[in-house]
C-alpha cells in the first residue's frame, strides 16, 4: 500500500472516508493506469474526474488541435489553446488539477499497427472517439489484449455508455456482438452536420469516469452486459441488458475476425473530432 | 426415564455463540455461518430479521419443566416483528409441535437466539442437528412404552440411537438430511414407509428384534421404503444405522440438492442393487461394532391389544394406567397452554409428556382417578382432548406463514377445515380418517399419507394466479403401505367443500369396510375427477378466488425464496475432515480389536482425505487417490508446518510391516491423529481471534501485542477519521490501536464513524481538558 504524503491525506480524505474505497482505494487508484481514445466532449470530463479520483497514469490518444468549435463542450481545453495539440492541453490542465497525475501523450492517430503495444501497459480503457472504425479497432485491440473497454458515444441529445470486458464476463459482450460490422458509408451524417449537446457531453462522460472508478476498485454492479442510455430531452437513463452474441465474429464461437483488420474511413472530416 | 439421557451439550451453545459473534464482527462470511446456524436448529424463515428456533426432541419426550422454560422463551423472545413490513400486526407468540415431534418458536431475533438457545441448555434441551444436513430428530410412535400393541418400549431405543448418532463425525457432512424413526409394532405408528430408516419391533421365532425398513420419503416425490431386513437382533441396531448412513454419505448427491436424499439412491440401485451395496457397507463396519456391549436391553413384551383408540381421546395404556390424547390446533401451545398442560401433569401425578408427529400432545401415565382433574385444566386454557387422532386432527404444515417455500396459507385451509371435520367426527365410518394439509409440494404436511390429503399449488386461471390444492386420496405411511393418489387441483376457497364431497362419496360409495385407497383405485382417476368437477375453477369468480384462506393481500409468490431445509453445504474441505475424522474413529475401533490390517487401510484412507481437503484451497481435487500425495507437495511444499506432519504420515504408512503390523499401524494412527489436529486448526470453521482475516486484496501485517498510539490531537474532522483508517488498514484484524482526539466534533464522532465501518472501541478516556483517548480493535479490513 502506498504511504501517503500529507498533501495526499488531504487530497483524497473524502475518498478515503468512503467504506467502499478507504486507504487501500486509493492506493489501487494511484497505481492504476488508464488509456483515453479521444480527448474531445466524452474525453474532457473523464480526463477531469480520473486525473481528480488520483488515478496515477492516464494516456490519451489525439491526433487534433483545439479548435473554437471545440469549446462548447470539450472543457478540458479554453481559449487560450486553440492551435495546441490537444494531448497537451489536456496535459496541462490536468497536471494543474493534480500533481500526481502522469500524462502519457500520442499525438497521432492510433491504428491497427500501434494500437495492441500501445494498450498493453494499461489497466482499462476508456474510448471517447467520434467514429465507427476507431470503436471497432479499439474493441478488437482490447479483446485481444484482454483489458477492459469503457464504451461512450452520443449523437444530438442521445448518450450511451457500455463496458466491454468478455475476457472476464463470460456471459458479457464485445462491441461487436451490437454491431458486428460498421455501418455502410453514407447512413451515418457526418459529424458537423450531426449537432450535439455539450452538457450532454458531460453527462455521458462523466458516467464513463464513474464505471472506470469502480471497475478499477472493483466495486459494484459493472455495465459489462448493459447499456447505460440518456434521453436528454426525455431526461431518462434507461438500463438495456446486452447479451454475447455466439456468433460475434470477433468472441463468438466461431470467430472470424482473429487479428486487428484494416478500418475503413466512414466519416468525411478527419479523425479524431469529437 | 427421561433423566437418563441428557442430549443437550453446553458446549454446543458456547461454539454458537463464538460463531455469531465471529459473524456479527464480520469475520465469519454470511456462507459460512448460515450452516452454522442451521447446525443449531436456527432456521431462516419467510420474513426477513427473524428466525426459527427449533429444540429436538426424541421420540417426542419432554417434561413438564422443560415445557414451562419453552412457554418462557416463547413469551420472552417469540413473536417478534420481521423486518421487512410485511406484517401489520405482530405475530402471535406460540410453541409449534412438528410433524417430527419437535418444538419450535418462530419470529425470534437473531439477538434473541442466543438467550434462547442458552434457556433450552439450563433445562436439557437441545436444537442441535434439528436442522440442516444431519440426522433428524428420531421419532417413535405417540404411544410408545404404553400402547398395548407394542413389543417394545422403542422410546428407549430411539434415544439411544439419538444420543450414539448426534454430534457423529458421519452425520456432520451429510449430503442432505436423514430421517430416522421407530415403531412399536407392525401398526407402525411410527409412518417407517417415509423414513430414510424405520425400526419397527417385533419377535420372531420368540427372539426380540426389529424388521427395518429404509429408502422411504415423501416431498415432491414421493417413494415409499423398501424392506431391508426381514429381522435384525436388538444388538444390530447400530451397525444398520451405520450402514445406512455411510450410504447417504456416499452416494447421495452432493451437486444436486433435489436429489440428494437416500430415496434416490434407491431409485438408481433398485431395492436389490441398494441392499447388496448396503450389506457392502455393514461388512466394512461389522468389526468395529465388534464389542457393543453399551446397549442395554429395551423392555420386551407381548403385545396383548390393539392400538387403542376412543374418541374421548384417553385411553388405556398397557400398564393400567391411562394416557390423555391433546388435539392441538395446527400444533401450536400459547405460553399460558404450554403451561396448562405442564400442570395438568403435574396434577395428574406424572412427569411423561410426549409431542406427536400429528402435531398434538400426550400427557402419559395418569392414573384412572386422576384424570377428570387434568382434563379440567387443560379445558380451562381451550385444550380438549376430543379431536386427538380423528378426523377433526387436522394436520397442516406452516406455509406461507412462515416458510420461505411455502405456496400457499395451509394453517388458513386447516383453520377453514378444521369445524368441517369436527362436524364429519361424529360419523362412525369416517371418525378415522387422516387429514393433512401442505402449502407446497414438498409435502411437510404429509399429505401423501393421508387418507385425504391437499397439497397448495399457484394455478392460472384467466391469467391471473389463483391459489389452488390438489387433493390426494388414500394414502399411509405405513411400511409397505400405498402412497395417496394424486387427483385434480381446485381452487383453494373450494377446497374445504371439495374434501367434503369425496368424503361423502366414499361414505356412500365404499364396498363393505374398503379403505379409502382400496375404493379410490376402484373408482379410477376419472371416478374421483367426476366427483371434483363442480369444484372447478371459473373464470367468472377469479375475483373472489385470488385470495387465499387467512390472507388479506391477492395471491402471489412474492414471498417464495429459497429454503434453507436443504442447509448449504459446508465448503469441500470440511467435508473430506470430516471424512478423515471417520476413518480415523473406524481405525481406532479396529486397532483395539487387534485387526490391524483393517486399521491400515482405514488410515490410508484417512490420510488420502485429509491430504485432499489440504489441496482444496489449492482448486486441486484429482480423480485418482493415487495422485493426491504427489499433488499435496506439488503445491503445499513450502508450508513446513504441514509437510512435517504429511512426511510423519507418509512414512508410517510406508513403514507398516504388513507381516507384523502392530507397531507401524500403531505408530500410523498417532502421526495421523497429529496430522488432523493440525487440520481442525487449519480449517477452523469459527477463526481464531487473533487470525489473519481473509481478505485477499491486502497486505496484512502480524498482529503486534504493543498497541501503537496515534496522536491526533489539534487534528480537526474529518481528517482525524481520514488517518485512523489509514493506520488501520494495514494492521491485522484482531490488532489494537490508541488514538488521541481532541475533545467536542472529534470524539463525538470519529468512534461512532469506526463502528459504523465496522471496527470495535474497546475503551475510552479523558486524558486530558481537551483530549480523549480511545483504543480501537481492528475487527474488520477497513
Amino acid at each position: 500500500m502506498i504511504d501517503f504524503t500529507e498533501k495526499q491525506i488531504e487530497r483524497y480524505s473524502r475518498h478515503i472516508i468512503l467504506p467502499e474505497v478507504g486507504a487501500e482505494g486509493q492506493s489501487k487508484l494511484l497505481e492504476s493506469k488508464v488509456f483515453m481514445i479521444g480527448a474531445g466532449g466524452l474525453g474532457s470530463p473523464v480526463a477531469y474526474y480520473l486525473a481528480a479520483a488520483g488515478v496515477g497514469t492516464i494516456g490519451i490518444a489525439d491526433a487534433d488541435v483545439v479548435d473554437s468549435s471545440n469549446l462548447q463542450r470539450q472543457i478540458l481545453h479554453n481559449e487560450d489553446r486553440i492551435g495546441m495539440p490537444k494531448v497537451e492541453s489536456a496535459r496541462e490542465t490536468i497536471q494543474a488539477l493534480n500533481p500526481d497525475v502522469k500524462v502519457n501523450t500520442y499525438n497521432y492517430f492510433v491504428t491497427e499497427d500501434n494500437i495492441r503495444e500501445i494498450i498493453r501497459e494499461y489497466d482499462l480503457i476508456i474510448d471517447g472517439c467520434d467514429n465507427f472504425p476507431t470503436r471497432f479497432l479499439v474493441n478488437d485491440a482490447c479483446y485481444f489484449e484482454k483489458k477492459p473497454l469503457i464504451s461512450g458515444a452520443m449523437f444530438r441529445f442521445e448518450g450511451q455508455v457500455a463496458t466491454y470486458k468478455p475476457h472476464v464476463d463470460k456471459e458479457g459482450p464485445c462491441y461487436r456482438c451490437l454491431y458486428p460490422e460498421p455501418p455502410p458509408t453514407g447512413l451515418v451524417p457526418s459529424c458537423s452536420e450531426a449537432g450535439i449537446l455539450g452538457a450532454l457531453a458531460g453527462s455521458v462522460g462523466t458516467i464513463q469516469a464513474v464505471e472506470a472508478v469502480k471497475e478499477l476498485l472493483g466495486i459494484g454492479d459493472s455495465l459489462s452486459g448493459k447499456l447505460m442510455t440518456f434521453d436528454a430531452l426525455r431526461m431518462e437513463w434507461k438500463k438495456l441488458k446486452l447479451r454475447k452474441d455466439p456468433g460475434c465474429p470477433l468472441c463468438g464461437e466461431n470467430a472470424t475476425i482473429t487479428d486487428l483488420v484494416t478500418y475503413e474511413q466512414a466519416c468525411e472530416l478527419q479523425l479524431g473530432h469529437s | 426415564m427421561t433423566t437418563e439421557f441428557d442430549f443437550a451439550q453446553t458446549s454446543d451453545v458456547d461454539e454458537f455463540e463464538a460463531g455469531l459473534k465471529a459473524f456479527l464482527a464480520g469475520t465469519m462470511p454470511e456462507e459460512r455461518f448460515t450452516p452454522f446456524r442451521l447446525q443449531m436448529g436456527v432456521y431462516g424463515q419467510r420474513q426477513e430479521g427473524v428466525q426459527m428456533v427449533r429444540a429436538k426432541l426424541p421420540g417426542g419426550v419432554m417434561t413438564p419443566d422443560q415445557l414451562d422454560v419453552i412457554a418462557e422463551c416463547v413469551e420472552s423472545y417469540a413473536g417478534a416483528m420481521p423486518t421487512d413490513g410485511t406484517l401489520t400486526e405482530a405475530p402471535e407468540k406460540v410453541a409449534h409441535v412438528t410433524t417430527r415431534q419437535d418444538i419450535q418458536a418462530n419470529f425470534v431475533k437473531l439477538e434473541d437466539v442466543l438467550p434462547f438457545l442458552r434457556k433450552l441448555d439450563a433445562v436439557g434441551l437441545t436444537t442441535r442437528e434439528a436442522c440442516g444436513n444431519t440426522v433428524r430428530n428420531v421419532t417413535t410412535c405417540f404411544l410408545a412404552g404404553r400402547c398395548p400393541a407394542e413389543h417394545a418400549d422403542v422410546t428407549i431405543h430411539a434415544r439411544k440411537f439419538t444420543e450414539f448418532f448426534l454430534r457423529h463425525p458421519l452425520g456432520q457432512q451429510f449430503p442432505r438430511k436423514f430421517k430416522v424413526t421407530f415403531s412399536g409394532c407392525a401398526t407402525d405408528c411410527g409412518l417407517s414407509g417415509m423414513h430414510d430408516a424405520g425400526f419397527i419391533a417385533t419377535h420372531k421365532d420368540g427372539k426380540p428384534g426389529f424388521q427395518v425398513w429404509a429408502a422411504g420419503g415423501l416431498s415432491s416425490q414421493p417413494m415409499g421404503a423398501l424392506l431391508l431386513e426381514e429381522f435384525i437382533e436388538e444388538s444390530e441396531l447400530f451397525i444398520v444405522g451405520e450402514a445406512l448412513m455411510r450410504m447417504h454419505f456416499k452416494y447421495s448427491d452432493r451437486k444436486r440438492r433435489a436429489r440428494a436424499r437416500m430415496k434416490y439412491v434407491a431409485q438408481k440401485l433398485g431395492a436389490e442393487g441398494f441392499i447388496e451395496e448396503y450389506r457392502k457397507q455393514r461388512a466394512v463396519i461389522e468389526k468395529t461394532h465388534a464389542d457393543d456391549s453399551g446397549y442395554s436391553e429395551a423392555n420386551w413384551r407381548t403385545p396383548t391389544a390393539e392400538l387403542p383408540f376412543s374418541d374421548s381421546g384417553v385411553v388405556g395404556q398397557h400398564n393400567g394406567k391411562s394416557a390423555i390424547l391433546l388435539n392441538l390446533f395446527r400444533g401450536d401451545m400459547t405460553p399460558n397452554q404450554c403451561r396448562a398442560v405442564a400442570n395438568a401433569a403435574r396434577a395428574a401425578g406424572t412427569e411423561e409428556l410426549r409431542v406427536t408427529a400429528e402435531q398434538g400432545m400426550v400427557i402419559a401415565d395418569v392414573d384412572g382417578d386422576r384424570v377428570e382433574a387434568a382434563l379440567k385444566i387443560l379445558n380451562d386454557a381451550g385444550l380438549t382432548s376430543e379431536y386427538a387422532r380423528g378426523i377433526a386432527d387436522v394436520v397442516a404444515c406452516p406455509g406461507t406463514e412462515t416458510c420461505r417455500l411455502g405456496i400457499t396459507s395451509s394453517r388458513g385451509l386447516a383453520a377453514a377445515l378444521q369445524p368441517l371435520m369436527a362436524d364429519l367426527k361424529k360419523d362412525g365410518t369416517l371418525a378415522g380418517i387422516t387429514v393433512k394439509a401442505s402449502g407446497c409440494q414438498h409435502s411437510c404436511g404429509r399429505h401423501h399419507i393421508a387418507d385425504l390429503g391437499f397439497h397448495g399449488m399457484a394455478k392460472k386461471v384467466a391469467g391471473q394466479a389463483v391459489p389452488h390444492y390438489q387433493l390426494h386420496v388414500g394414502g399411509s405411511g405405513v411400511a409397505g403401505s400405498p402412497l395417496a393418489f394424486a387427483t385434480d387441483p381446485v381452487p383453494a376457497k373450494y377446497a374445504p367443500e371439495a374434501g367434503i364431497s369425496v368424503l361423502n362419496a366414499y361414505k356412500a360409495g365404499r364396498a363393505g369396510d374398503e379403505s379409502m385407497h382400496d375404493w379410490a383405485t376402484r373408482l379410477g382417476k376419472e371416478g374421483i375427477s367426476e366427483i371434483l368437477a363442480p369444484f372447478k375453477a371459473d373464470a367468472g369468480e377469479v375475483e373472489g378466488l385470488i385470495y387465499d384462506w387467512s390472507e388479506n393481500e391477492a395471491f402471489n409468490t412474492k414471498g417464495n425464496k429459497k429454503g434453507e431445509c436443504a442447509g448449504a453445504v459446508l465448503s469441500m474441505s470440511d467435508a473430506l475432515i470430516s471424512e478423515a475424522e471417520y476413518e480415523l474413529l473406524i481405525a481406532r475401533a479396529h486397532t483395539d480389536a487387534m485387526f490391524w490390517t483393517e486399521a491400515f487401510t482405514a488410515l490410508r484412507r484417512s490420510a488420502i482425505s485429509a491430504a485432499r481437503a489440504f489441496l482444496v484451497p489449492f482448486g486441486e481435487a484429482p480423480e485418482e487417490d493415487s495422485e493426491v500425495f504427489g499433488l499435496l507437495v506439488a503445491n503445499a511444499g513450502s508450508d513446513a508446518e504441514l509437510m512435517k506432519h504429511f512426511n510423519a504420515v507418509q512414512s508410517a504408512l510406508m513403514g507398516v510391516d504388513l507381516g507384523d503390523p502392530a507397531p507401524g499401524v500403531t505408530k500410523l494412527k498417532s502421526v495421523q491423529t497429529a496430522w488432523l489436529e493440525l487440520a481442525a486448526v487449519r480449517f477452523a470453521a469459527v477463526p481464531a481471534e487473533a487470525s489473519e482475516s481473509e481478505a485477499e486484496t491486502s497486505v496484512q501485517g502480524e498482529v503486534s501485542s504493543d498497541v501503537e498510539l496515534l496522536d491526533l490531537s489539534g487534528v480537526a474532522c474529518p481528517m482525524n477519521f481520514v488517518k485512523t483508517k489509514i493506520k488501520l488498514s494495514p494492521m491485522a484484524v484482531g490488532s489494537q490501536l490508541d488514538v488521541i482526539l481532541d475533545d467536542g466534533a472529534p470524539i463525538e464522532n470519529v468512534p461512532l464513524s469506526l463502528e459504523e465501518q465496522g471496527q470495535t472501541i474497546l475503551a475510552k478516556d479523558k486524558i486530558s481538558d481537551s483530549q480523549w483517548k480511545i483504543r480501537v480493535e481492528k475487527s474488520t479490513q477497513i
